[in-house]
């Protein structure tokens, strides 16, 4: 290994030195000067450009003042020299404007590139958290130095050379990081912070200056940017097994790591700070370690690494490289790029190109005439056989490919049939749940019915509206009176049924149950009374006074409706009702218990005066009369008070027959009109005759107390009546 | 992003054992046949270091030891203060090589120390092994040539980490470099970072 020698890549020391003779080396970009050699020559270039054309100036001028003074014979020499002054001032315009039109063209380059760039944007975003950390003054400062390096750098863009330019950027980036050190503003800035602010100088100006900076038109990198391509395809035929590289071809996965490594290479070119550049060869590097470490099988070392990156650089055949490694070179901030990583990989990029521009035979270790053959193209490359394993690589990857592919296929299909049989299930789950909404619908509105009817109740006004036209027309005199008691009461019904509606069902009234309708009524009739007090008192005739007490009794029979949501409201805490039953009953026992029987007995009679308006009005009839009855025993006068407890101790089932057979016997309208306050007396009466019995004290004192409530109860309810109409 | 005070770069022959001397200065271990599947690569460390009271950063360049690419090696010299030519002891080829190395530096990079290396001293320690270089050889050799020598084993450790202190305390003691360490450190006084990387890792 060490015996073979390439002397060929080893240029005469003569072509190396300078062309000035100074004896130090030369370099083919400084147009084979060394460096100071080439930076003298070029300011003698210069010097001489520019007395070239300062003195071209000077002889137009020259000769500008000559035809002046030709032309100015026979004229005054005021006018000869005003003449003159304008002249000079024309040409002075002439230079001026040349001067403003470039003036005038760069700015727009400029805030093309300050402001439209939304690169410059994101990477302001980037690192907003930085700034945010740093303060203010921070960010106001980098700001402007980055202004300033700007308009430093722009200032000279169109005047010196790319070399000069890159070392005013070196020397800017040194401002910068000494004047981080030194300003005041930068105290509490660590390192890394400094570091990063670097960064963000670098990035954000050599983003705006991209344009102008890279691959200049005053550099001849374009021209060697098609050279290495050139020569770059023309080496395609070189193998890893020529430069020695340690590849393992025949693995996918090494194959994977190339090609990322070959795309991060590529991606050099995209990025546009030198910074981001740079970061593209540092992943493509890293990516090379990886696929050694895949092929060499431990950790990569420089040996295996070079000829690596060689055979990915040629393989990739990257954009512009030439233009991209000299941007790189000159406006990276050097401190960064001579040393480090970032250092370290671009400098095996520079050897990687460097030797890919000298590769020889005898850098590949094959025979020069062999070489030349390949780079002319007469000849395919010998190593067929390893040709035809990377055809069989290429054959086996396709078969891997297209075992991949018929897996995802078979998983497409099983993944279209779970989603049709998803859909299915799911239209199924759809239909079974609109079924089982449908049947519960079904068997719901049954008991949603019956809540709505309380609502309606609560409105009554439709149904109440149909109920009262039978009756209506046979009152004459008193429609109004009626009407508007029925109004009331019916209000009254609305009031009272919105406490109970849901009970209402199940509490109906029972016309054989004497208890409860004499409470109803007790709550009842008052109402009529103080509503109707006026017009009945104006009506005299007996015809009338039967109509209206017709009327009434329909009335009535509707009350009997209320009186059985009061009764519910017994079952409840707080109604009137509940007060009257409870002192009227006095013995509580006694009131218990029948309050089943009511429940047993109301949804027949309930049923009855609910759905017909009619019936209610002609069964209520031979109710009322027990309920006027008892009505005035309780409410009216204190002294029929004590018929009362007689009854609900006692004779409480007799009264409720006895009141029963009175009604159906007797017509429906006297009971009514007793309970007009008319006929209170008569009232009493009837009750004396059938319920005289000692009262007792407590009783009357029981029952004036439960008067004097019932009438507040009622006196309430009116006043509501009155609020609400 | 390690800032790097002091570039070093490592010359020598393939197989001479540049990156086991790398590896073992800076992560202390030797490979041997047993390779670590944690380091993916060993071409580019860092790794800081004090000598004479100041805390800076040692670069630490691999190069490809290869013939056919010798002639991009001066790419690789580009601002280096110190090189290791490395050997291998029981190698006279790879000691011309060395020699070769060291006149392609002095050529092109005057101000770069040069160290004089042999590697696998381990190996000699067999005495059944006969060492290819002498001892005085070397030596009358790198005096010659104003550079420093010394005799390593990555397998042992042996002198490696000498090797080094050598080339950080020699750095240090160059006022101008002194100079540039206090600049750099200035910037970087907050910064007490002792992490080292690998290439790549």
């Amino acid at each position: 290994m060490y015996a073979i020698k390439t002397p060929s890549l080893r240029i005469d020391e003569a072509d190396l030195k300078c062309k000035n003779g100074c004896g130090f080396y030369g370099n083919s970009e400084w147009g084979g000067y060394c460096s100071k050699c080439h930076r003298e020559h070029l300011q003698r270039e210069r010097q001489r450009k520019n007395i070239a054309h300062s003195s071209a100036h000077i002889s137009e001028r020259e000769h500008g003042g000559d035809n002046a003074k030709s032309s100015v014979a026979g004229f005054s020499k005021f006018e000869e020299k005003k003449r003159q002054h304008l002249k000079k001032t024309k040409l002075l315009k002439i230079f001026r404007k040349s001067s403003s039109a470039r003036d005038s063209g760069r700015p727009e380059q400029t805030q093309e590139g300050a402001s439209k760039n939304p690169e410059l944007e994101k990477l302001k975003q980037d690192h907003q958290e930085l700034f945010s950390n740093l303060g203010h003054r921070v960010e106001h400062d980098v700001h402007k130095h980055i202004s300033s390096f700007y308009k430093a750098i722009r200032e000279f863009v169109d005047v010196e050379t790319i070399d000069e330019l890159s070392e005013k950027v070196q020397n800017l980036y040194q401002v910068f990081a000494k004047r981080m050190d030194a300003s005041s503003n930068y105290i509490n800035v660590t390192a890394e912070q400094k570091e990063m602010l670097l960064d963000y100088i670098e990035k954000y100006v050599m983003t705006c200056l991209y344009r102008l900076l890279f691959c200049p038109a005053s550099t001849n990198d374009e021209e060697k940017d098609l050279l290495i391509q050139d020569r770059i395809r023309q080496l395609n035929w070189v193998n890893a097994k020529h430069l020695g590289c340690i590849i393992n071809e025949t693995q996918s996965e090494v194959w994977d790591l190339v090609y990322t490594a070959i795309t991060d290479v590529l991606g050099m070119d995209s990025a546009k700070a030198p910074q981001d550049k740079l970061n593209c060869v540092v992943r493509c590097c890293r990516n090379i370690f990886l696929l050694l470490q895949q092929s060499v099988g431990g950790p990569a070392s420089a040996d295996e690494f070079l000829p690596a990156l060689i055979f990915i650089v040629l393989k990739a055949n990257p954009a512009r490289l030439k233009s991209n490694i000299n941007y790189i070179t000159r406006f990276c901030n050097a401190s960064r790029l001579m040393s480090g990583e970032g250092g370290y990989y671009f400098t095996n990029l520079c050897c990687a190109v460097s030797f890919l521009e000298n590769l020889t035979a005898e850098s590949l270790n094959i025979p020069a005439d062999e070489f030349q053959q390949y780079m002319s193209g007469k000849v395919v490359p010998p190593n067929t056989w390893e040709s035809a394993l990377m055809m069989c690589e290429g054959m086996h990857l396709m078969y891997e490919h297209l075992a991949i592919l018929d897996d995802l296929r078979k998983r497409h299909v099983c993944l279209i049939q779970g989603t049709a049989a998803l859909k299915d299930d799911i239209s199924k789950f759809k239909n079974d749940i609109a079924t089982k909404v449908e049947a519960v619908l079904s068997r719901t509105p049954l008991t949603i019915r019956p809540k709505r009817t309380p609502t309606d109740l609560d409105s009554e006004d439709p149904t109440c509206e149909s109920l009262p036209p039978p009756i209506v027309p046979q009152i004459i005199a008193p429609q109004v009176g009626s009407d508007a008691i029925s109004q009331k009461i019916l209000v009254s019904e609305t009031e009272s049924s919105q406490e109970i509606t849901s009970r209402q069902d199940l509490f109906l009234p029972s016309s054989t149950s004497s208890i409860p309708q004499s409470s109803s009524q007790d709550y009842l009739s008052p109402s009529p009374v103080f509503g109707l007090s006026n017009s009945f008192d104006e009506l005299a005739t007996p015809d009338e006074i039967y109509a209206a007490q017709e009327s009434l009794s329909f009335v009535q029979g509707l009350t009997a409706v209320n009186y059985d949501i009061d009764l519910s409201d017994l079952s409840a805490d707080n109604s009137y009702a509940e007060d009257l039953a409870i002192t009227d009953s006095i013995k509580p026992d006694v009131s218990l218990p029948l309050e089943p029987k009511m429940n047993e007995d109301v949804s027949s009679s309930l049923l009855d005066t609910n759905e017909s308006p009619t019936a209610g009005g002609l069964l209520p009839s031979p109710i009322k009369p027990v309920l006027s009855e008892e009505y005035k025993g309780f409410s009216a006068q204190g002294w029929q008070i004590p018929s009362i407890p007689c009854n609900t101790g006692d004779s409480l089932p007799t009264i409720s027959s006895q009141s029963v057979v009175a009604h159906s016997s007797e017509p429906i309208s006297l009971p009514l009109t007793n309970s007009e306050r008319k006929d209170y007396k008569v009232a009493s009466e009837i009750n004396d005759a059938n319920s005289v019995s000692g009262l007792p004290v407590e009783g009357s004192g029981s029952s004036s107390q439960m008067e004097d409530t019932l009438v507040k109860a009622l006196s309430g309810v009116m006043s509501t009546f009155d609020r609400l109409f | 992003m390690t800032r790097v005070d002091l570039k070093v770069v490592l010359l020598g022959s393939e197989y001479v054992g540049k990156t086991s001397l790398m590896d073992r200065y800076v992560n202390d271990r030797f490979r041997g046949n047993t390779p670590y599947q944690n380091t993916i690569g060993a071409a580019f460390a860092a790794k800081p270091v004090e000598a004479k009271g100041k805390r800076f950063v040692i670069g630490i360049w691999d190069t490809a030891g290869s013939e056919r690419y010798e002639a991009m090696s001066r790419i690789y010299y580009r601002g280096a203060k110190a090189a290791i030519v490395c050997y291998d002891i029981n190698n006279s080829t790879s000691w011309d090589r060395a020699k070769f190395w060291i006149s392609e530096l002095r050529r092109f990079e005057e101000e770069c120390k040069i160290y004089l290396c042999a590697t696998k001293l381990d190996t000699t320690s067999d005495s059944s092994n006969v060492r290819a270089i002498k001892y005085e050889k070397a030596i009358k050799y790198a005096d010659g040539i104003m550079a420093k020598y010394v005799e390593t084993s990555s397998k042992t450790g042996e002198n490696v980490d000498t090797l080094f202190n050598m080339i950080a305390e020699d750095y240090i003691s160059n006022p101008e470099n002194m100079k540039q360490v206090e600049e750099t450190i200035c910037l970087t006084a907050k910064d007490k970072r002792s992490s080292c990387c690998i290439g790549g890792s």
